[in-house]
């Protein structure tokens, strides 16, 4: 009942698909909604099934079993040529011997739309995209950039109810990227499409993302909003692959009523707030560095943790460092270098951090 | 000491180009200016004299009988074209779409296999299946199709089918490689837009293949006016083109007026390639922008079936002469009759007997080693020149190296015709020797200049670094990389020396007759099974030559080389 009341606002709907190459599972059992107008990212590493999950929205692989729902539409059989959707390809994909006006009209030509229609929707979607004016350029007379958003004009411009981006911005320098970025996030906000955008870029996810889902293994390790997921990463394998942390394997201890409990690591006892989990039951913690306070032995707090540093790397804006707590547990601390005092290979420090800080892992 | 060795590396490149261009400039230039220059004097009352007249050339102008010639060699030239491109667009489309390993490679080989047997082989192979009891004929009545036999040579059609076989890998191979590298994320792209494969297909891949289309066309086109020796046997005397007409002027000594057709052969010939330039330059702006991605998707379905189906006719279409020419070798009846009658080994014992195909092949053998040793070495050092030397206008000089590719063999023919007569060496060996090296420097030149550009430069400077000199370095270190390109070069000066009918044939005596000229003065009279005991030998030896050759060059090797070649 939940699922059906789910559906109807999710424009697309994935239900338990699988699709497998021979012996090769590249998606396994995923199941998911997409909503109406959202940005949506599919992160994971390269081989991860996030660019599979994304031709089968496009319709260029078939799910080996599981259904594909598309504004309530199962479209399993449908053609790409007969879905609305439309795909960015990785490498634009953009036709060399067509000029710009002819590839963002490819689509409405073939649909046979009145040709006044046609120069009508292009120029406004050439518009929407900053190039008015390009019409009779070829290909190659454009820089990356402009080739990106002829791109995205000629997808958009079919007006599709969801927007296919598969890593379009992997090609670009950095420096463009985070322009194109800013930009994709702005048309999408502007056109009010649905987005659905694969990338292995962490940064690239959470920065445009409205929800991501972090893709393992052909499965979803975790799906929810960007913050969600860097602040109380799920398995030990989305708190690495979302930004830098130390995992640290621990022993629950005691289990409070709040829903809190007490771990403890190599001797090193700490309490984590909202911790699912059973006394004496072996889990692990992630702890991001930029939680981690780090003071001189001597200024110590009661709940500190004394340690030796053993490595320091100057990154300029932030100081990181190598700390060795208890035996065999090291923990990496991220300081601001500007607002925060500095250490030295071998000094003596405390480490502390708020309870708020560990999160306990599934796995 | 600087300049003393700028000066020294200029003179070795001089030295590198000199025996190159001796061969095109001494043979080729001069005899196509000799040529020019014969198209003016004056040929009255059956003698020819040095009087200096354009009545050659107003007669060529006047008589609508040469207009109706021009008219029907580039009605052929047009037919042949088209209908190489409808057939071998198709061909080339589903070769990208097989899958095994073993049947493309099977089906390269077979495409390809016609350019390796000598021309006059497979105009008798078309001859045992055209002819009025010819195998087509025989099976047709024989399944009650039609009653008669039906005339399929002595006409265009002959012709026409005949010449398709012949230039059909010209037109395959440049679409191949365009499709091949084709994007597949485009027809993607265009169906994630909303078009069908056929929408696809026309909108997409047609357009962009388009280069490879009009390159094989240019090719074809190009090789299809000047062919002499196909409408000669399969035309029967009726089909009048402007080869023929350059062949009987030469035999009438009316040299000013072959002279002119030469010349307005050739004049058609760059015309063409200057149009077929034309349309590939207004495509050059598809280049793609990212780098191709192969096909995915294996689409079964109707059209499939279709290209599966039209490839297998295909390379039946390419094979069946062979073949047949190999099953009547065995045939025990006098007449190209099919089925055969009894098995004979008869015309192989005639064969070997027969002293005019004997001393054929012996000078065959001696002027295609001879004019490849030639070839091969001044290839070679012109290659060196041109990828390594400072050479100033290295492109005109370039072009002026190959052009001897462009102009039509009938018009080259009577050119060094002339120019022997008037050096008084006509008919020697050597001159045969020095016109098919001359014939060959271009191929050699193409592929030892695309093997040179691809050797590794740091290799030889370890190599000098070591302390080896100029010399010792070419020979252990440069000469292993290019051995592929070598050994390719060597066999296509070869075959080309080998094969060389419609230049030579003006240019030989009884002595020194070639064994493909020997052929087609033979097959000219007789038609029984030897020569199909002569041309299945000669099968049988070119598939040693290539299993030979293969042994020394991967597969891989050559098909960069054919590729860049």
């Amino acid at each position: 009942m939940s699922a059906d009341a789910a559906r109807a606002s999710d424009v697309i709907e994935l239900r338990d698909v699988t699709r497998s190459f021979g012996e090769v599972v590249a998606v396994d059992h995923v199941s998911l909604g997409i909503r109406q107008g959202e940005f949506f990212a599919l992160l994971g590493p390269s081989g991860c099934g996030k660019t599979t999950t994304l031709r089968i929205l496009a319709g260029f692989e078939r799910p080996s079993s599981g259904d594909v729902y598309l504004r309530g539409k199962r479209v399993n059989d449908v053609p790409p040529y007969r879905r609305e959707t439309n795909l960015i390809f990785q490498q634009l994909a953009l036709f060399p011997h067509m000029d710009v006006y002819d590839n963002v009209a490819f689509g409405l030509r073939v649909k046979r739309r009145p040709a006044a229609e046609t120069a009508d929707r292009v120029r406004s979607v050439l518009q929407l995209v900053d190039l008015a004016g390009y019409e009779r350029r070829r290909m190659h007379e454009l820089s990356g950039g402009q080739q990106q958003r002829v791109a995205i004009a000629r997808a958009l411009v079919n007006e599709p109810a969801v927007l296919l981006l598969d890593e379009p911005l992997g090609a670009l320098d950095l420096k463009l990227r985070l322009q194109m970025q800013r930009e994709l996030k702005a048309m999408q906000r502007r056109s009010g499409t649905t987005f659905v955008y694969v990338t292995h870029d962490q940064g690239e996810a959470l920065a445009m993302a409205d929800r991501v889902a972090v893709m393992q293994l052909g499965k979803i390790a975790q799906l929810g909003a960007p913050e969600h997921i860097y602040t109380r990463p799920a398995t030990r394998f989305v708190a690495h692959f979302i930004g830098d942390t130390n995992i640290i394997p621990v022993t629950v201890r005691e289990r409070g009523a709040d829903g809190s409990a007490i771990l403890e690591a190599n001797g090193l006892r700490f309490a984590a707030t909202d911790a699912d989990a059973r006394p004496g039951e072996a889990r692990h913690v992630s702890l991001r560095p930029e939680k981690i306070r780090i003071a001189a032995a001597h200024a110590a707090r009661p709940d500190g943790h004394a340690g030796t540093v053993t490595d320091v790397t100057f990154l300029g804006p932030l100081t990181r460092y190598e700390v060795s707590v208890a035996d065999g547990l090291r923990l990496v601390v991220q300081t601001q270098t500007e607002s925060e005092e500095h250490f030295d290979r071998s000094d003596r420090v405390s480490l502390s951090w708020p309870t708020s800080a560990p999160v306990v892992l599934k796995d | 000491m600087s300049t003393a060795f700028a000066f020294l590396t200029q003179r070795r490149t001089s030295l590198q180009l000199l025996p190159a261009f001796a061969l095109t400039a001494g043979i080729f230039a001069s005899a196509m200016l000799l040529l020019f220059s014969y198209s003016a004097y004056t040929f009255r009352g059956g003698q020819l004299t040095e009087e200096v007249s354009f009545l050659a050339w107003q007669k060529f102008f006047t008589d609508p009988f040469y207009f109706g010639v021009v008219a029907k060699t580039l009605q052929i030239a047009l037919g042949v074209t088209a209908v190489a491109l409808a057939i071998g667009y198709p061909t080339a489309y589903a070769l990208t779409k097989v899958r095994s390993s073993k049947l493309l490679v099977a089906a390269y080989i077979i495409i390809f296999s016609p350019l390796l047997v000598s021309l006059v082989v497979r105009i008798y192979g078309w001859l045992l299946l055209l002819s009025d009891n010819g195998v087509i004929n025989q099976a047709l009545v024989a399944i009650g199709v039609i009653a008669e036999p039906i005339r399929l040579i002595y006409n265009e059609a002959g012709v026409v089918i005949a010449l398709v076989h012949i230039l059909l890998p010209f037109m395959i191979f440049p679409i191949l490689s365009v499709l091949l590298q084709f994007d597949h994320a485009l027809r993607e792209a265009a169906n994630d837009l909303g078009a069908n494969r056929v929408q696809a297909f026309l909108r997409v891949v047609f357009p962009m293949s388009l280069p490879g289309v009009v390159a094989g066309c240019q090719i074809v086109f190009t090789l299809a006016i000047s062919a002499f020796v196909t409408p000669e046997l399969l035309g029967g005397g009726k089909v009048q083109v402007l080869s023929r007409a350059i062949w009987f002027n030469v035999v009438d000594v009316n040299w000013p007026l072959a002279a002119v057709e030469a010349i307005v052969l050739l004049a058609l010939a760059l015309a063409a390639l200057a149009v077929f330039d034309l349309a590939a330059r207004s495509l050059r702006a598809m280049r793609p922008t990212g780098s191709p991605r192969p096909r995915r998707d294996s689409p079964g379905g109707f059209i499939d079936l279709f290209l599966r189906t039209l490839l297998f006719a295909v390379l039946a279409f390419v094979l069946s002469p062979l073949v047949f020419v190999v099953i009547n070798s065995f045939n025990g009846s006098a007449f190209n009759s099919f089925p055969p009658q009894g098995f004979s080994l008869q015309w192989y014992r005639f064969v070997l007997g027969y002293a005019p195909f004997r001393e054929g092949m012996v000078n065959s053998l001696i002027i295609a080693s001879a004019s490849t040793l030639v070839a091969v070495a001044a290839g070679m050092l012109a290659a060196l020149a041109l990828t390594r030397g400072r050479v100033r206008a290295r492109g005109v000089l370039n072009a002026f190296f190959l052009s001897p590719l462009v102009m039509p063999r009938v018009a080259v023919g009577i050119a060094v015709f002339i120019l022997l007569i008037r050096l008084r060496i006509l008919g020697t060996t050597g001159s045969l020797v020095l016109v098919h090296a001359m014939l060959s420097l271009p191929f050699a030149l193409v592929l030892l200049t695309a093997s040179l550009v691809n050797v590794n430069r740091t290799l030889e400077e370890a190599s000098m670094d070591l302390g080896a000199g100029p010399l010792r370095t070419f020979w252990s270190v440069t000469l292993p990389q290019i051995r592929a390109g070598l050994v390719v070069a060597s066999v296509f000066a070869f075959i080309t020396s080998f094969d060389e009918t419609e230049a030579s044939i003006f240019l030989v005596r009884p002595s020194n007759t070639t064994l493909p000229i020997q052929m087609f003065l033979y097959l000219e009279q007789y038609q029984n099974p030897t020569l199909a005991a002569l041309s299945t030998l000669l099968i049988a030896a070119t598939i040693v030559l290539v299993v030979v050759a293969l042994r020394f060059v991967r597969g891989a090797e050559l098909a960069r080389l054919v590729a860049r070649g």
